[in-house]
């Protein structure tokens, strides 16, 4: 999958400016920013439903199209999604498996998800009658119901408690990715990143500030240290807040790497 | 033709026994108020019934404030739109009556009326404040509930029977004939009494009304009185499916052997498409709802005379069978609000539109098969080709209700594109299309139906045009997709 160069605005707002990404097959990324540094606009648009203005997209050997043959290929966790009316939470989960027949790849079966994910006392459930954090729990569990080659994540620890957000990063590390797939997160959780083995790509003002992976983190990050704005077209108001990558790099606080997606990989499978 | 549809019922009100209507529609008719009456309680019932703005349920429930004075204004609010379609009713249920009150309301029409008016709005009243009380009560409201779709179901099927059978109606006739002002007014200080008695115990629960309730069904009327404002139906029925579903526990079911004995390409679109074959399995009250309310047209038939009738059976039908497959919609509109699961799904958006019009087509078939079948079966329409017209039309109204669940959710902030009236906003004209869709599907049933009778080339007609229009809907959907994907 190949990013190269790519421009998305909003009007006059520019999200992402020269964005450039490249995620071998089985790899785990991690993109990391602030609010609005435009983690998931990356993400829509890798999954072809955001059209960038400019630069050039290939994911699957491909651009990406918003077809039922590139979704049965990708997976794709968003927002919480709708449940369909008056189907339990296993039968989603059967659905889910059913529609991709014949499962042809790496998936987990749903009574195995069931038991993984921490809901089986809760399967026969309606999902919108799940906590919040359940119904991520099933979103997930869905996306890794059906086989798929490429899995997009956004922000997928949201509403996890801590220790099933380490589940759901040996999961992938050792499930999904373990067996070919791609992953490509946004996340706001570098311990989840980390234990995931994932490669982190820090955007920030809509371009890529860092590439390569986190070897220390300080325990209390600063979130709102003031920068210069290099995105064209930004109001005043935006330029005070939401630069806190940048700054937090210059100010030295974390150490990294810089550009060692070749230990990605040792790192996985040392995890 | 408007004239004509108002003027039925309160044309007869002075009207003496003679003037061409028979006991059998006063008694439908009165069956068509009852059956009003308790959809006007569900009606209430669903926006509260005792409910504040999301303002002050947010702000001043939950203060220092006396419960009471908290609580007076929007009771008494409800209580003064209960009365008044109350009223209203009752004048309603007397118009339809009065040619067969032989020592009444041709000579005192002015006392008559008022006690009618009087009548029905002590009953609604009664009924209204009865919900309130139940309000807090677990359980009460579905009960309640139940009791109003029984007695709806209950009149409307002996208003049909009395139509068809004058063993049933001729007690009834004869209980108009003996009514007198004296009855009347007895009848009517009865439902003033009982809707005062309700009142005193509203007023006196008020003050320990529980807080949780007022704000969980303010929120909820909200957000229906918005969806409402807005005839925004699939929000309506979204609201009113998830209540349904709110809190149930359901075994898990294998999906059926046969899903996966499908050949490879079709098997995700049928599987996708019986998720709404399954929900419907699992709301047996919500079909025999509907098959309940196939009697609605013939009540309809039997209540009004002259051009109005027919008019009116045509469209009551036109919507009980766009209504009808609407029931069969429900994933359908879920994706189409929110298709994050449709894509983890991964099917084919065409094979899984032309999968999911067979359940409309069949509810709506179904549907118009039954109510074409009582209208005959009751003789407001001759012959007997009738249910199979019912039966040809059903995929031309599906076509509709697919497209009303395929139409994206309204925008109250639009501003509309300007018309001769002033900014009109865009859904009027989509919603309105999607009915129009359906009257061009069911062309040559309602064409029958409105000229009262039907023949081998009506059925002919009917089979040709359900075919084209729900064929060329679907695929104008399925190349529209195609096209706002390569885009």
């Amino acid at each position: 999958m190949t990013v190269r160069g790519i421009r998305v605005a909003y009007g006059k707002f520019v999200v992402l400016e020269d964005v450039d990404l490249a995620v071998a097959e089985g790899e785990i990324v991690a993109v990391t920013g602030v609010n609005g540094a435009g983690k998931s606009t990356l993400l829509r648009c890798l999954a072809g439903l955001r059209r960038p203005a400019a630069g050039s997209l290939s994911v699957l050997g491909g651009p990406p199209r918003d077809d039922a043959g590139f979704w049965r290929e990708v997976a794709l966790v968003t927002d919480l999604p709708t449940w369909y009316p008056g189907l339990t939470v296993r039968e989603h989960l059967e659905l889910v498996r059913l529609t991709h027949q014949p499962l042809t790849g790496w998936c987990l079966p749903t009574a195995e998800l069931i038991e993984v994910f921490g809901l089986p006392s809760r399967a026969d459930a309606m999902p919108m009658n799940l906590s919040s954090g359940q119904r991520q729990r099933l979103s997930l569990a869905a996306a890794l119901a059906r086989p798929s080659r490429l899995l997009l994540l956004d922000e997928p620890e949201q509403s996890l408690d801590a220790g099933f957000r380490q589940v759901l990063a040996g999961l992938l590390r050792t499930g999904y990715a373990a067996h070919g797939g791609t992953v490509v997160m946004a996340t706001h959780d570098f311990d989840f990143a980390e234990a995931a083995g994932a490669r982190q790509v820090v955007l920030s003002d809509g371009q890529v500030a860092a590439a390569g992976q986190v070897l220390w983190l300080p325990s209390a990050l600063p979130t709102a240290l003031p920068s210069a704005s290099r995105r064209r077209g930004r109001s005043s108001a935006s330029a005070d807040v939401g630069t806190g990558t940048t700054g937090i790099l210059s100010a030295s606080a974390w150490c990294w790497r810089a550009s060692c997606s070749g230990t990605s990989s040792t790192r996985r499978s040392a995890g | 033709m408007l004239g004509d549809f108002l003027d039925a019922p309160f044309s007869r009100l002075t009207a003496g026994a003679d003037a061409g209507s028979t006991p059998v529609q006063a008694e439908a008719g009165i069956a068509l108020v009852l059956g009003a009456a308790a959809g006007l309680v569900v009606l209430v019932q669903a926006l509260g019934p005792l409910a504040l703005s999301p303002a002050d349920a947010s702000w001043l429930l939950l203060t220092p404030l006396a419960r009471r004075d908290v609580l007076r204004r929007p009771a008494a609010a409800l209580a003064g739109v209960a009365a008044l379609a109350g009223g209203l009713l009752g004048a309603l249920a007397l118009a339809m009556a009065g040619p067969f009150l032989p020592h009444g309301p041709h000579r005192a029409v002015g006392a008559w009326l008022a006690l009618s008016i009087a009548g029905g709005a002590g009953f609604v009243l009664a009924a209204v404040l009865l919900a309130v009380l139940a309000q807090p009560i677990p359980g009460a409201r579905a009960r309640l509930r139940l009791a109003c779709a029984v007695l709806a179901a209950v009149v409307v099927a002996a208003g049909v029977a009395g139509a068809r059978w004058n063993a049933l109606s001729r007690p009834v006739a004869s209980w108009f004939a003996h009514a007198s002002t004296g009855v009347l007014g007895g009848v009517a200080a009865c439902a003033v009494a009982i809707a005062c008695v309700a009142a005193v115990l509203v007023w006196r629960m008020l003050p320990r009304f529980p807080a949780s309730i007022a704000v969980t069904d303010s929120a909820r009327a909200g957000t229906t009185l918005m969806a409402a404002a807005f005839l925004n139906v699939p929000l309506l029925t979204w609201i009113a499916e998830d209540s349904y579903w709110h809190g149930r526990l359901l075994p898990s079911r294998p999906w059926p052997r046969f899903l996966l004995s499908l050949p490879g390409r079709q098997q995700p679109a049928v599987a996708l498409a019986w998720v709404d074959w399954r929900r419907l399995g699992r709301r047996p009250a919500l079909m025999i709802t509907l098959a309940a309310s196939a009697l609605i047209p013939a009540l309809a038939g039997a209540a009004f005379t002259g051009r109005a009738r027919s008019f009116t059976v045509a469209a009551v039908l036109l919507a009980g069978a766009i209504a009808a497959g609407l029931q069969g919609t429900a994933a359908t509109r879920r994706d189409t609000s929110d298709n994050t699961l449709y894509r983890l799904l991964g099917v084919n958006a065409g094979k899984a539109v032309a999968a999911r019009a067979v359940l409309p087509a069949l509810l709506s078939a179904a549907w118009l098969m039954i109510a074409l079948a009582l209208l005959a079966a009751v003789g407001v329409l001759p012959g007997w080709l009738w249910p199979l017209l019912g039966l040809t039309a059903g995929p031309g109204a599906a076509a509709a209700a697919l497209r009303i669940a395929r139409t994206g959710a309204i925008d109250a902030g639009e501003q509309g594109v300007d018309s001769p009236m002033g900014p009109m906003p865009t859904w009027i004209g989509t919603r309105a299309f999607s009915v129009l869709v359906g009257a061009a599907g069911c062309y040559p049933m309602l064409k029958a139906v409105l000229a009262g009778r039907v023949h081998g080339g009506s059925l002919a007609g009917q089979l040709v045009v359900s075919a084209v229009v729900l064929g060329g809907y679907l695929m104008l959907t399925i190349r529209m997709t195609a096209v706002r994907r390569q885009q």
